[in-house]
């Protein structure tokens, strides 16, 4: 099926997306479908200056664009509207600039997280972000998106790392802010509006992150519990003892079983830093539980559990003192569930859960001060349910009125109300 | 620019608020002029409201009469944010001081925008608990001015600005509506607009009420001073520290010339003879810590220190902080007046950079002083000078204006923690395109704010404004006036 | 008539530019701290100074009521990283308002004026005032009102006769030599000043016992005056410095090695009196010569060796650092390091120990409302030590704390720092099993 009945301009539109991209940009539009809808037509330039004249060519004719590189995020949000062209940004994938000893980087969008790293890595750094499903996410999409996994709330995330972005907006404008200094109040902070924005207020082109040295060591534990109550209070007090912890998380005993430990409630944690600051807390840590190696590879399969495109994955935001209740919560709606203690954090994962459920979830979660966000689920529970939170929706539409008044970018991924 | 007669404005500021609570004569108005720049204009009327009510109140008056809104938490901002050059209603946040809640559990902190900063730190301490952010002047600057500004501080370093410790924001809106962005719990759902509030310098809206993220003290804490015989070997040694794969909470810089100024007066141990001193914190658990500072030390030798002191116990620590946090103040008494800057640049630039930032002082004919966040590398000169001297503002101007230049061409940014505020508004076409000041233009506009919520800060331009440039202020300039 | 500063002591620009208006100052200042407002800091203080130096605003009641609300506690200058001399000019505005002519000044002010100079500068008159005084406290008629009866009294008189101190014990009137230790190592004048030995004779009695006990010889010229701190802070310079100059000219005749003063204020006074009499060209030498001499009682006893023969002395006691030695004279560890060499005393810190407890000299009659909010914060700090006794450094905070204690219920017994001292040397001097 293709998005919207065909408009008059629709046509010439495409015509004109041809005329003034090179004909090597274009590719089969049938290969970027997202959920129900395929574009007319698709692009994967390589230099910003076509993302640009791409964008005003579609605004000028109206046509709808959804920008993408590593296609792990097309469920979040709601269900797009419309979608007439895909604009691939794998092209954009150079490093632009990186200096070891001032701990920065600059990234095109387009680039895989993975690739990032390994290169940072040979000067023994890294972007200390975990997002799902894994580091295929490209650079932008890690921005657009903002999210996190196991680490969030023990090392700083993307919003926090991010010093500096570069856009394309629909008008074609190429508009920077930030900068690549660690430390910068130069201007409104337009970064980390486009920061979780998925793409409402333009394209992002590339980005400066502050990086970080890797930790010489790194060791995962865990220990079982007879209760997740129980387990939410040893997490507790390993997240209370100042350890050099990268994780603490809390598995209800079904994804524990899927990770390959017994299946009951247990604390996974992770230790990153010195070998002698990770030997101190794995000594500290046995003073109020009994822990055993962990898995790794748990950390890699939680991940991908909560980046999983096909299911229904919830995002339930807790304040630490509600995780282990919200957790049980998700676990009776039937989900896999597991808790990040310092993220504030509940994923719950479920090959599909009703409506009904998922608002009494959320109900629970906005009880105890959190919320909830719907990372993924099929098209006609995004409808039912509002993907979001908390926000101020005539601030948003305002600044869209700015940035992309005929709402040409992601059109339906923030549903605005008396708007079609 | 204010239109209706100021009797009314201020009547109907008097009925919203209590006499007690609004300022309109002469003579109290006249201290309400300044915050901690050489900047100066007087507000129609001030106000010292205590309920988010009350400011949306003030807000829809002073909408009603067409008139600016400023908001002012303790004034000791550096940039000029806070002083009203258009008039109008000057929205004074110190009646809204109360710590409304510190939860240890959820290690969150619900405050009003006029908690000093050191209060909420000691509220927080008993609990193990800190609040990051910690800019030199936190015994008397406001949560709500931090936000303001994102402010940093030494410890920035490794904690992060202002804007990394902000959950949630209730906001009075420039149409006098009442928003609560953020949640309690990070990362809400949703268009961050408080990552975006945090740092428009009131230009965007007056925060009420902010929920913040507490973080646990860390079990062992030790600062080092080391020695150096000149700014780049210390520099170098910062550099140095970081390719060993250690970052410090905390690497703080001090030249000769401060170092001169700072000792006898503060005597915090610093050597008189030393050509530069870096302050150096590292912090986490023991074992760690002891390591780092091994890192830490054996980097500042092979950067060649002469010297390196560890201190463990508190009170030791500090002292050795006492010289730094009290360093800017210090100048005001060794010189008639002195222009502090704030630029930023790549840390690997410092050498060169601090290089260049002497050499034109000494072609200018002034002594500057350097005390700054040398990890970050974010530059505190300050040109001393005497006013009374002809032309020594202007020639001070001139040099801020060429030093700030040298940061913007190193790859840096015009402004690391204290703001654009007033004063460096015109800078912003070094940095940004017209492109990229129409975007931010454009934010403005979505809140409805242009030309009428804290007029003339931040953005070049807008409607009634001088066009902002330092030098067109200098006339201005009251003699002997710290800038 | 328009006020505006004149004669010889307007304040000076370069003291108003060293002010960075960096606001330091602002959480030192007990009148911001009370009130959140920028016109009751040092900071607005020295701007609204500014601004009717230069003729911006005028100096109307109301802009002078911010200066006259000013504690003069000078902890602002101890928290001011440029070093302003914020008490100097402080003084030198009030004393630029009194210089103009008596009817245009602000009338509260005149008769302040009128009264410091009728009353403290007058030995005879004061005292005549103190005896009905003391006529009240030995009736019986004081311990009836602080009693039961006390409770019949409206909240406003009932503020100002707890303010009042029980005048029970002989005054110290005694002038010449009071002191002649057999080891004489130095002589020493003290000044007895105005109110001090009518009010608190036994904190002149045990200064006589400290410096004895140091081997100063200890003599007090009768000619001596009141110091005239109180009228320098209220802006009588004129009556300040007639009053100098008889205590030069008083000190000078005793041919003492130094001038010792037990109240903190009255010694902050006069080290300053070279400032004071700056613009007289005959006096001025001879001030800066008598203002080198003068130390403060617990100063100079720290300073010598005076840790021999001290008895025992029960008491947990706390410091209440008097702000004319802590933030004007720079001293903080003399009376701490004499509590700390007493045996028995248990020494606890209050929190903002240097924070003014409101009573600033006549402060707290002239502005009772701010004194008595002031003083009730200080009362929290001292009440959470659980101290016994408070110990000061300056009979006007004793006066004042002793108030605060009656008022706000809190057990304690005040002590100036040397009363303590001379308690433990006469518990020294007692015999073994007494």
């Amino acid at each position: 099926m293709t998005a919207g009945p065909d408009r008059p301009d629709a046509t010439a539109g495409l015509a004109a997306l041809r005329r003034t991209l090179p004909a090597d940009t274009e590719r089969a539009a049938h290969a970027y479908a997202i959920e129900d809808l395929e574009p007319r037509i698709a692009f994967a330039p390589d230099d910003r200056a076509e993302v640009a004249v791409l964008l005003r060519t579609a605004a000028e004719h109206a046509l709808t664009v959804v920008p993408q590189a590593s296609r792990t995020a097309l469920a979040l949000g709601a269900p797009l509207e419309a979608y007439d062209v895909a604009l691939d940004l794998r092209g954009l994938h150079r490093t632009m600039e990186y200096v070891p000893d001032d701990l920065t980087v600059t990234v095109e969008a387009g680039k895989p997280l993975r690739d990032l790293q390994q290169e940072l890595a040979e000067h023994g750094q890294y972007l200390s972000v975990d997002p799902p499903p894994d580091d295929q996410v490209s650079v932008g999409g890690l921005l657009a998106t903002a999210r996190g996994g196991a680490w969030r709330g023990h090392l700083p995330s993307a919003r926090d790392l991010v010093l500096g972005i570069e856009v394309a907006q629909p008008s074609g404008a190429l508009v920077k802010s930030g900068g690549r200094v660690v430390k910068n109040v130069t201007g409104y902070d337009l970064h980390r509006l486009h920061t979780g924005a998925l793409g409402a207020f333009g394209v992002i082109l590339d980005a400066t992150f502050k990086v970080a040295p890797l930790p010489v060591a790194t060791r995962t534990l865990a220990a079982a519990a007879t209760s997740i109550s129980e387990a939410a209070s040893v997490a507790r007090r390993a997240w209370d003892a100042s350890l050099s912890t990268r994780a603490i998380t809390i598995l209800a005993p079904e994804p524990a079983g899927h990770v390959g430990l017994p299946s009951a409630p247990t604390v996974l944690v992770e230790l990153a830093g010195s070998e002698a600051a990770v030997d101190r807390s794995t000594r500290d840590l046995a003073a109020f539980a009994s822990w055993s190696d962990g898995p790794a590879q748990g950390w890699a399969y939680l991940r991908r559990l909560h980046g999983d495109q096909a299911g229904t994955v919830l995002r339930i935001g807790a304040p630490p003192s509600s995780i282990a209740t919200m957790l049980e919560a998700a676990r009776a709606a039937g989900a896999l569930a597991w808790g990040h203690l310092a993220a504030g954090c509940v994923i719950a994962y479920a090959d599909g859960m009703e409506a009904h459920a998922i608002t009494a979830l959320r109900q629970a979660a906005e009880r105890a001060r959190g919320y909830l966000q719907v990372e993924a689920a099929p098209v006609p529970i995004r409808r039912q349910v509002a993907p979001g939170g908390p926000g101020d929706p005539a601030l948003v539409a305002a600044l869209r009125d700015q940035f992309d008044p005929s709402r040409i970018l992601n059109r339906g991924r923030w549903p605005e109300e008396g708007r079609p | 620019m204010a239109t209706g007669s100021p009797g009314t404005l201020v009547r109907d500021l008097q009925g919203a608020l209590g006499a007690a609570h609004v300022l309109h004569l002469p003579e109290d108005l006249i201290v309400y002029e300044y915050d901690a720049t050489i900047e100066r204009a007087l507000p129609d009327v001030v106000v010292f409201p205590a309920t988010t009510a009350e400011v949306a109140a003030c807000v829809r008056i002073a909408l009603d009469h067409d008139v600016p809104v400023v908001p002012r938490g303790s004034g000791t901002g550096l940039s000029g944010g806070a002083v009203p050059v258009r008039g109008g209603v000057l929205v004074v946040l110190t009646r809204m001081n109360r710590i409304l809640e510190v939860d240890a559990t959820d290690r969150v902190a619900v405050v009003q925008p006029g908690v000093i900063n050191l209060a909420l730190q000691e509220a927080a301490a008993p609990l193990g608990l800190t609040y990051a952010p910690d800019p030199s002047s936190q015994r008397v600057c406001t949560i709500g001015g931090n936000i303001a500004n994102n402010s940093g501080g030494p410890h920035t370093l490794a904690h992060g600005s202002t804007v990394n410790h902000v959950l949630a924001l209730e906001v009075v809106l420039p149409d006098a509506r009442v928003v609560r962005l953020g949640s309690r719990v990070p990362d809400a759902p949703g268009v961050d607009l408080r990552g975006l509030l945090v740092g428009s310098e009131g230009t965007l809206g007056i925060v009420t009420e902010a929920t913040l993220r507490l973080v646990r003290q860390q079990p062992a804490v030790r600062t080092l001073l080391a020695i150096f015989e000149s700014v780049e070997d210390a520099s170098n040694a910062v550099s140095e520290t970081i390719r060993r794969g250690v970052i410090p909470v905390a690497m703080e810089m001090l030249d000769q010339e401060i170092i001169r100024i700072v000792e006898p007066r503060i005597r915090a141990g610093y050597p008189m003879d030393a050509g530069a001193a870096l302050l150096i914190e590292v912090e986490g658990v023991a074992e760690g810590v002891a390591l780092d500072a091994a890192v830490v030390e054996a980097a500042c030798h092979a950067a060649g220190a002469r010297e390196v002191r560890s201190a463990e116990e508190a009170s030791e620590r500090e002292r050795l902080w006492e010289g730094r946090k009290a360093a800017i103040g210090a100048i005001g008494a060794a010189a008639p007046a002195f222009y502090l800057l704030d630029g930023v640049v790549p840390r690997t630039k410092l050498p060169e950079v601090m290089a260049q930032v002497m050499e034109l002082s000494r072609a200018a004919g002034f002594r500057c002083a350097n005390v700054f966040h040398a990890g970050d590398g974010n530059l505190h000169p300050n040109i001393m000078f005497d006013p009374a001297e002809p032309r020594a503002t202007e020639r001070v101007l001139e040099l801020g204006e060429a030093i700030m230049r040298v940061c913007v061409d190193a790859g840096g940014a015009i402004t690391g923690e204290h703001g654009v505020g007033l004063e460096k508004r015109s800078y912003m076409e070094w940095v940004f395109t017209p492109a990229d000041l129409a975007a931010q233009h454009a934010v403005r506009d979505a809140f409805g704010s242009t030309d009428r919520f804290n007029p003339c800060k931040v953005l070049p331009g807008g409607h009634g404004c001088a066009s902002g440039h330092m030098k067109e202020i200098s006339p201005h300039l009251v003699e002997g006036a710290y800038v | 008539m328009t006020l505006q500063f004149v004669g010889p002591d307007i304040p000076s620009a370069e003291d108003l530019a060293n002010c960075i208006h960096c606001g330091f100052c602002l959480p030192s200042c007990p009148t911001y701290v009370a009130t959140g407002q920028e016109l009751e800091s040092p900071r607005g203080r020295l701007h609204l100074i500014s601004g009717i130096r230069e003729g911006r605003i005028a100096a109307t009641p109301r802009a002078l009521e911010h200066l006259d609300l000013c504690l003069q506690c000078r902890a602002c200058e101890t928290a001011c990283p440029s070093a302003v001399p914020y008490g100097r000019i402080m003084e030198d505005a009030r004393a630029s308002i009194m210089a103009n002519p008596a009817a245009a000044q602000p009338r509260g002010w005149s008769l302040r004026a009128f009264a410091l100079r009728h009353v403290l500068a007058h030995p005879a008159r004061l005292r005549l005032a103190l005896a009905a005084g003391r006529l009240y406290s030995r009736s019986g008629a004081q311990s009836l009102v602080r009693g039961h009866l006390g409770r019949l009294l409206p909240a406003r008189l009932r503020r100002l006769e707890s303010a009042t101190p029980a005048l029970t014990d002989a005054p110290f009137r005694s002038t010449g030599v009071l002191a002649s230790p057999a080891q004489r190592r130095e002589r020493v004048g003290m000044l007895l000043g105005c109110i001090h030995g009518e009010l608190y004779p036994r904190m002149h009695e045990a200064t006589v016992t400290a410096l004895a006990h140091v081997d100063a010889e200890v003599v007090a010229p009768p000619e001596q005056v009141c110091c005239g701190a109180l009228h320098t802070h209220a802006g009588d310079a004129e009556t300040a410095r007639a009053l100098a100059r008889r205590n030069i000219a008083a000190f000078e005749a005793a041919e003492v090695d130094a001038v010792i003063v037990n109240a903190a204020g009255c010694g902050a006074a006069m080290k300053e009196y070279g400032r004071l009499l700056r613009h007289d060209p005959n006096w001025r030498g001879r001030a800066e010569r008598f203002a080198s001499k003068v130390r403060d009682a617990l100063e100079y006893v720290a300073g010598q060796d005076f840790g021999h023969d001290l008895g025992a002395v029960d008491r947990t006691v706390t410091l209440q650092d008097a702000c004319h030695l802590a933030h004007a004279q720079r001293i903080r560890e003399a009376p701490r390091a004499i509590l700390g060499a007493i045996p028995g005393v248990a020494f606890t810190e209050m929190r903002h120990p240097d924070r003014c407890c409101g009573s600033a000299g006549i402060y707290s009659v002239v502005q009772a409302e701010m004194s008595a909010q002031v003083l009730e914060t200080k009362m929290d700090a001292i009440a959470a030590t659980g101290a016994g006794t408070v110990c000061t450094a300056n009979p006007g905070c004793t006066l004042q704390i002793e108030s605060g204690a009656r008022r706000h219920e809190v057990a304690a017994d005040v002590r100036h720092v040397i009363e303590v001292l001379a308690e433990s040397i006469a518990a020294g001097r007692a015999p073994v099993g007494d």
